[in-house]
């Protein structure tokens, strides 16, 4: 007996088709992706081609002005610059930090989960937080790190952290690479669990070392969970703003200015739209063109594993 | 049994499922109508929006109980303040009018960026508000500033008219150790500097972040040389050997400041002064409160001076960049006869005096009758510093603001973009960080400020 059978004749006309209820279950998701994410998409591509105010929203089509303005000027390459350093040096900080720990969170120690909990802290700060930490901490006069180094006699006056290029930079990786270290961690350890304990025994056996058997045995194992970080970090760092914002608002001059920061400025500062629109467009180009490479290495690494 | 029992409960399970989604899509089908629902919009539309950047803890408990009281005396009204930095303004704003949410009144907008709104017919006529004040009242640097001559009305009022780069604070303790008097010009502010910076105190703080703190300062600083950023007709004046002047001096001013100052902006210059790693900085009359809550033991040590400027021998001038923070009510403003009340109520005497004294000295009166009122001068904090209140307001009426530089000077719409742009700061990192030499930094400069004026 089912409550189809039992269900009055009236009630059947009610009854959607399996493929039209399958249709209609993903339309509020296809609805939210197209208003969400195909729309704005559509409508960056369209301001990108327009001399827009970003007040009155209203403005002329300008063909690919926007574009000849941007690829133009000194300001837009040393920014992408800019943004290729950030995102290339907060990579490599946070693989190497985030391997490193989670290594160390795969060895059995006392306070194990307490230390895999206190890892995940940089992460769940907010930008506003984490910015503000360390501004306290790196602050020239009252500061704890100046004042350390100070008293440690390896410095006589306090260092300019973010005043002086290159060090704005290098502090601003280093302070990226520590708030976002933690999902590294947490992708790798749960790779590293899963790798069978044998394999290590039987590299004892055989005579290797630490080093040898993280290069043949770890490495190898990690290779793919590797590549999706570097995939979605690279795309999340590229497109990083609060914390270089907040951290340095992209001075000293233009030394620290991304992107993302140009875009703000132009769209906000300096109420080009258009022009910012231009800038976002080309920056999901880049996007997309680091996505495809990731995707061509991938697939010719499976191919090869398959082989 | 047990096969029965399964097939029973996946079918049972699959048509609770399915009803389950029906339902789902009917409830929110029908959210949707009671958000949509017109007295669900009506009864949104009595919450009122005012915008400020004052945000210090004694001004939101100010502005707290100045809009109580004006939803107490209009039933049905409720007024949602919300705090701004000066750099989150025309952010937020741009994304409000967006989304058709436009605040119903705005305060301490900078006058730079009111007159570019104004440009775009973005703001509403404030001439009746001007009537029913008086506008023989208000100071009259500010209304010469903040009137549209071609439409012919005033599209913001300054609610106050102070100067936050105008004063410099100074440690009388300090000056008098090194045996030095307050100066008057740039060669006796940087030999004031130097003999007082020993000891872990830095003789002066020159802030030059990337903020409209550090962009006031320097226009101050230009004008100070005697130098201007536009000729009158608006054509670029930025490279001059007046702004090569004053880089010269600011490149001289930096080496006695603390290495961070090209990160300071005004919490930064405050507090480095209040907690006495300083012993000179430009800052508004915050600093008296600040200072006695804060650091009394420096209560009387301290005293303010004009800020001062290139010797007049040398072509230099008296004069201050000016806050000149405007009112304003955006034209799409839901109602514009509420948004006028609430702009009335704050200049009600009572009103505007206790925002006054929520920060005394900071924001000063821009009505004479308020600023010459008994009930004005009677905060304790104002007469124990009567001498540094006066010199405030000396330094206030002396002020100008970067739409007309001069009284000789058209309207400059475009000079909030030349702010948010912060060229003008950066040329000063050029020099200090980037090493560049004053005069390639000005020159570079002006091919900037060109450009933006061009695009």
């Amino acid at each position: 007996m089912t409550l189809a059978l039992d269900a009055p004749a009236a009630r059947k006309s009610w009854r959607v088709s399996d493929p039209m209820l399958g249709f209609l279950l993903v339309l509020p998701s296809l609805l939210l992706f197209l208003g969400l994410i195909v729309y704005p998409l559509f409508q960056a591509f369209v301001l990108s081609f327009h001399d827009v105010s970003t007040l009155t929203l209203e403005g002329e089509y300008v063909g690919l002005k926007n574009y000849e303005d941007v690829l133009g000027r000194s300001e837009f390459w040393i920014s992408f610059g800019n943004t290729v350093i950030w995102t290339v040096g907060s990579l490599i900080g946070q693989i190497s930090l985030g391997i490193l720990i989670a290594l160390l969170l795969n060895t059995q120690f006392r306070g194990r989960s307490i230390a895999r909990g206190v890892m995940l802290m940089p992460y769940m700060l907010s930008s506003v937080v984490t910015v503000m930490i360390w501004q306290w901490m790196l602050n020239d006069l009252y500061g704890v790190v100046d004042a350390t180094l100070m008293a440690w006699g390896v410095t006589d006056m306090p260092v300019p952290w973010l005043t002086r290029m290159p060090n704005a930079m290098i502090t601003t990786i280093m302070i990226g690479t520590w708030k976002l270290f933690p999902f590294v961690v947490i992708t790798i350890l749960a790779r590293l669990q899963t790798i069978p304990e044998q394999l290590y025994e039987a590299a004892k056996i055989d005579g290797a070392g630490p080093f040898a058997r993280f290069l043949d045995i770890t490495l190898p194992q990690i290779k793919s969970v590797l590549l999706f970080i570097l995939l979605l970090r690279g795309i999340w760092d590229f497109k990083e703003f609060d914390l270089i914002f907040l951290m340095t608002g992209g001075g000293p001059q233009i030394g620290t200015q991304t992107l993302p920061l140009l875009i703000y400025k132009e769209a906000f500062g300096q109420l080009h739209l258009g022009r910012g629109a231009a800038i976002a467009i080309l920056m999901l180009i880049i996007m997309t063109i680091m996505f495809f490479i990731y995707l061509w290495y991938y697939q010719r690494e499976e191919k090869r594993a398959a082989q | 049994m047990k096969e029965r029992d399964s097939s029973l409960n996946l079918q049972s399970a699959r048509t609770t499922r399915r009803s389950l989604l029906k339902g789902m899509g009917l409830l929110a089908a029908a959210g949707t109508g009671v958000l949509a629902a017109p007295h669900v919009v009506r009864a949104q539309g009595k919450t009122l929006a005012f915008w400020t950047t004052q945000r210090g803890p004694t001004q939101m408990k100010a502005y707290e109980e100045i809009w109580k009281a004006f939803e107490a005396a209009n039933p049905g009204f409720t007024v949602a303040p919300q705090y701004l930095t000066e750099e989150e303004y025309l952010p937020k704003l741009t994304a409000a009018m967006a989304a058709n949410q436009v605040p119903d009144l705005m305060s301490h907008m900078p006058p730079e960026f009111a007159m570019a709104l104004n440009d775009r017919d973005l703001l509403s006529p404030m001439d009746e508000i001007l009537k029913e004040v008086g506008a023989d009242d208000f100071f009259e640097n500010s209304l010469e500033l903040l009137k549209d001559e071609k439409k012919g009305f005033y599209p913001a009022l300054a609610i106050v008219n102070s100067t936050t780069t105008g004063p410099l604070w100074y440690r009388k303790d300090l000056l008098e150790k090194a045996g030095v008097t307050v100066p008057t010009n740039w060669a006796e502010y940087l030999a004031v500097a130097k003999a007082t910076t020993k000891g872990g105190i830095f003789g002066n703080v020159y802030p030059f972040g990337k903020t409209s703190m550090g962009d006031k300062l320097f226009l101050q600083t230009i004008w100070q040389a005697g130098g201007t950023v536009f000729n009158p007709d608006l054509s670029v004046a930025f490279n001059s050997p007046q702004v090569v002047r004053a880089l010269e001096f600011v490149q001289a001013a930096v080496k006695l400041s603390p290495p961070s100052a090209a990160t300071y902006a005004y919490a930064e210059t405050i507090n480095v002064f209040v907690q006495g790693r300083v012993a000179m900085a430009p800052y508004s009359g915050r600093v008296l409160g600040n200072m006695v809550s804060n650091n009394a033991k420096l209560e009387n040590d301290f005293s303010v001076t004009p800020f001062p400027h290139l010797a007049e021998g040398e072509g230099g001038r008296k004069v201050f960049v000016g806050d000149f923070q405007s009112l304003v009510i955006p034209a799409a403003a839901k109602d514009k006869e509420v948004s006028k009340a609430m702009a009335l109520w704050l200049f009600r005497k009572e009103n505007y005096i206790k925002y006054l004294h929520a920060v005394p000295g900071h924001n000063l009166p821009n009505l004479k009758s308020i600023a010459n009122s008994e009930e004005y001068k009677a905060d304790p904090l104002l007469q124990k510093y009567a001498q540094e209140s006066q010199t405030l307001i000396d330094a206030t009426s002396m002020s100008r603001s970067f739409l007309k530089e001069t009284p000789e000077h058209q309207l400059n719409v475009r000079a909030g973009s030349i702010f948010n742009s912060r060229v003008l700061v950066e040329t000063i990192h050029d020099v200090i960080i980037g090493g560049v030499s004053p005069a390639d930094a000005a020159a570079k400069g002006a091919d900037k400020i060109a450009s933006i004026m061009k695009a």
